[in-house]
């Protein structure tokens, strides 16, 4: 099977791994990509059986849709819990050390974790690139917003999302003249317009600046309206289907007509001729050349679930690139003792913890209609207040209380436990649903060493493989910036005409994440996250050789051909969900690799 | 007979037969619409009227759903043409009892979600534990028929999508369907 006339094999068949295919075989380069998981979704009736799983799944978690795979593991939302202090967590595939659980999962199959990913795109903004030499904390990227720029206009435009360019341009963001996004707004929910006739033109004061609170469209990779040159990409297999979001309102855990862009869309329209995509394949070790380069890479392929592995096969190609997500990208480099002379593999692992407020408003808000989120609240994404505490983009969800408090089941479950039953059921049900609005925070969280990705002989995996130990905290620097939320939530729930006795928010020790911040003023309040989903960090790019994993185009210090994309290159987080940065790397990222090809 | 169960909305496919008592399938129905809130058409139309009674049926046994049925038949008869008063019987005779509450909490969540929860621990340890009585989807299309979906105005999350800017209209409420 080793074959040198590849010239670039890509460990993961992700959105990353695709951007990385799609720029070398479009300027005819031989790639050859190995994926952990199955082969999901190449085939339009393949998809279809994820949403009959999805159907019967209960809970609904992210993951639900696709069944465990015992060979390449996933972590599942169910396997998180809220640890005892000094006691691991071995549940499941994921190794928690804490002292909290990281809240969050991935996919290993084809696609990744942009099969049930919810797809929404903002791009980073400027001040985020450069956070410490601007407000003192975290660390500056190698790059500026500049820099990325036309990277963000090829990403949004290989994955498809939609927006209108004037709406996204504040705190600095730009684009060139003569660009706009691929599509238009996908259109703002009823909920968001209504929430925007109440808060628009509102002020929020932190220290001595006031914040204008303003409702904004989020940009979104799922087709909408094209603009002119360009057609929307329908589902695998059935280009027909999904020209639009027809408002399944189920992106996460799964687009049934994948009108939300997945990656297997970008893998499936690769040229034949170029790329040999081979799944069932878990990469295990670079192997690495007495002069540093990386000689060949070594993976396992299992033909069946159960078993047993082939003889490892080591296959060879000019360039390595490593595009398993931010964890495996981390174990797969430690695995092999690579890339990693700075110590800096596998640390500075970063999520956005999911800060949730809810309330039950006064009127009707029409919720569980149309995608899970349409817009957000952008007027805390950037500020001086960023020297003191994290910065959060603020989410207004359309699918009521959701993660909060799990509705409808909850609701039928609470009231049938009740003994309430027929009109009175259906009625109060059809009162109650409606009205749940639920405000989520996405959380900036600084690098820190201490928050890592390791690996242990004592922790082993299918195959010999590893499985990925995690330790993390949320720094006060976070913990205080959900109090900012708080006071930004309560703000607009009274915007909203809401009393504070229909303000629901509650937070225990049975809350997912529960953690308490201690004020300034010795006082104690609890607080709670779940995670987004957002591994970053872990194998971070910089300036130098000492204080980062890769440089500037993602390629490693230590080892000339190697290259490792993904959100674990982000050296900070900002408050932008990181597929569209990240993707913007990766393509980046590939216009080096064809410089050295 | 027909007369005191004529205050509930069901239909006529109820009677089967002349004269007849209901088959037990009509008198589950019949039951279901109490329980539910949606007319007998609403029920037939999902389709699961049937799937429910078997699903019922196998993880309480034959028995205990007979039981629940003529319970039923019982409580319409004795509240005659009074509706109130049928509720009140429902809520004294049927949720609070030890056997049926239980089996008939359960029975309004599986016509709600599609799911079915496992019944309380207090109960299989009396009336026995059935390898079928676990909390689960009972298949993919009681999840899409879940009468939650319609009660609050809008569709299963992943099914039935109400097509391209839909979520951005003012929400239809129940006063539209007067």
């Amino acid at each position: 099977m080793s074959d040198e006339s590849y010239d670039a094999v890509i460990v993961g068949g992700g959105v990353m791994g695709a951007m990385v295919a799609k720029t070398l075989t479009e300027a005819g380069k031989r790639v050859l990509i190995l994926e952990a998981g199955r082969a999901s979704g190449l085939s339009f009736e393949d998809y279809q059986s994820y949403v009959d799983t999805f159907y019967l799944a209960n809970p609904k978690i992210p993951n639900s849709p696709f069944p465990p795979n015992a060979m390449a593991p996933s972590p599942y939302a169910t396997d998180i819990i809220n640890m005892t202090p000094g006691t691991p967590d071995l549940i499941g595939y994921q190794v928690e050390l804490g002292p909290l659980a990281f809240g969050s999962t991935y996919l290993r199959t084809l696609g990744g974790t942009s099969m049930h990913w919810l797809g929404t795109c903002p791009r980073m903004l400027p001040n985020d690139f450069r956070l410490n030499s601007r407000y003192g904390v975290g660390v500056d990227w190698p790059i500026s917003y500049d820099d990325l720029q036309p990277y963000y206009c090829k990403a949004e435009w290989a994955m498809g999302v939609s927006a209108n360019k004037e709406d996204q341009e504040y705190f600095g963001v730009h684009f060139p003249a003569d660009y706009n996004y691929p599509m238009e707004r996908i259109p703002q929910s009823y909920s968001d317009q209504v929430l925007a006739s109440h808060v628009d033109g509102t002020t929020v004061r932190f220290g001595s600046e006031d914040y204008p609170v303003w409702v904004e469209s989020l940009p979104q990779a799922r087709n909408s309206i094209p603009r002119a040159g360009y057609t929307p990409v329908g589902a695998v297999g059935a280009p027909h289907v999904g020209l639009r979001c027809e408002g399944n309102a189920s992106c996460i855990p799964i687009c049934p007509v994948q009108a939300r862009y997945n990656a297997v869309k970008t893998l499936a329209a690769l040229d034949k001729k170029f790329v040999t995509l081979q799944t069932q394949s878990v990469a295990t070790e670079l192997v690495i050349a007495e002069n540093g380069r990386i000689a060949g890479l070594t993976y396992l392929r299992y033909a069946s679930e159960s078993g047993p592995a082939c003889a490892p096969v080591t296959v060879k190609a000019k360039i390595y690139v490593l595009a398993a997500h931010a964890v495996e990208n981390a174990k797969l480099l430690l695995a092999s003792n690579a890339a990693n002379s700075s110590d800096q593999v596998g640390r500075n692992l970063m999520d956005h913890p999911f800060f949730l407020t809810w309330a039950m408003a006064p009127m009707n808000l029409g919720m569980f209609r149309g995608p899970g989120q349409t817009s957000g609240i952008p007027s805390f994404r950037d500020g001086a207040f960023r020297r003191d505490f994290s910065s959060f983009r603020i989410d207004l969800g359309n699918w009521g209380w959701d993660v909060a408090t799990y509705p409808p089941n909850s609701n039928v479950s609470e009231l049938v436990g009740n003994n309430v039953f027929g009109k009175k059921l259906r009625s109060t049900l059809a009162d109650v649903i409606p009205r749940q609005l639920r405000i989520g925070y996405v959380m900036e969280q600084l690098p820190e060493p201490g928050n890592r990705v390791t690996i242990s002989r004592e922790y082993m995996g299918p195959m010999g493989t590893y499985r990925p130990v995690l330790s993390y905290n949320i720094s006060d620097y976070t913990r205080q910036g959900m109090l900012a939320a708080m006071k930004i939530s309560d703000h607009v729930f009274h915007a909203m005409g809401i009393q504070n006795d229909q303000i629901k928010t509650h937070f225990d020790t049975s809350s997912p994440g529960y953690m308490e911040y201690r004020t300034k003023q010795g006082k104690t309040v609890p607080l709670s996250f779940i995670g987004s989903g957002h591994h970053m960090g872990t194998h971070r790019m910089g300036v130098d050789r000492a204080g980062s994993v890769v440089n500037r185009n993602q390629r490693s210090w230590d080892h000339d051909n190697l290259y490792v994309v993904g959100c674990g290159s982000m050296p900070t987080s900002g408050s932008s969900n990181p597929t569209l940065t990240a993707a913007a790397l990766s393509l980046m990222a590939a216009d080096d690799m064809l410089r050295q090809l | 007979m027909k007369a005191q169960i004529a205050s509930i909305p069901v239909t006529r496919a109820v009677f089967h037969r002349h004269g007849a008592a209901p088959d037990p399938v009509a008198r589950f129905t019949e039951l279901s619409v109490a329980l539910t809130g949606f007319d007998a058409a609403e029920l037939w139309g999902t389709g699961m009227v049937q799937p429910y009674y078997a699903t019922l049926s196998a993880i309480v046994g034959e028995r205990i759903v007979g039981q629940l049925l003529s319970k039923w038949a019982d409580l319409v008869k004795e509240a005659g043409p009074n509706s109130e008063r049928l509720q009140a019987l429902m809520e004294e005779q049927l949720l609070q009892d030890d056997l049926l509450g239980p089996v008939t909490r359960n029975l309004t969540m599986l016509w709600y979600l599609g799911l079915w929860t496992q019944l309380p621990g207090e109960w299989r340890n009396t009336h026995g534990a059935n390898a079928l009585d676990s909390t689960r989807y009972v298949s993919g299309q009681a999840y899409t028929e879940g009468l939650v979906w319609t009660a609050i105005h809008t569709h299963p999350q992943g099914a039935k999508p109400p097509g391209f800017g839909s979520w951005a209209l003012p929400p239809v409420t129940g006063a539209d369907h007067v």
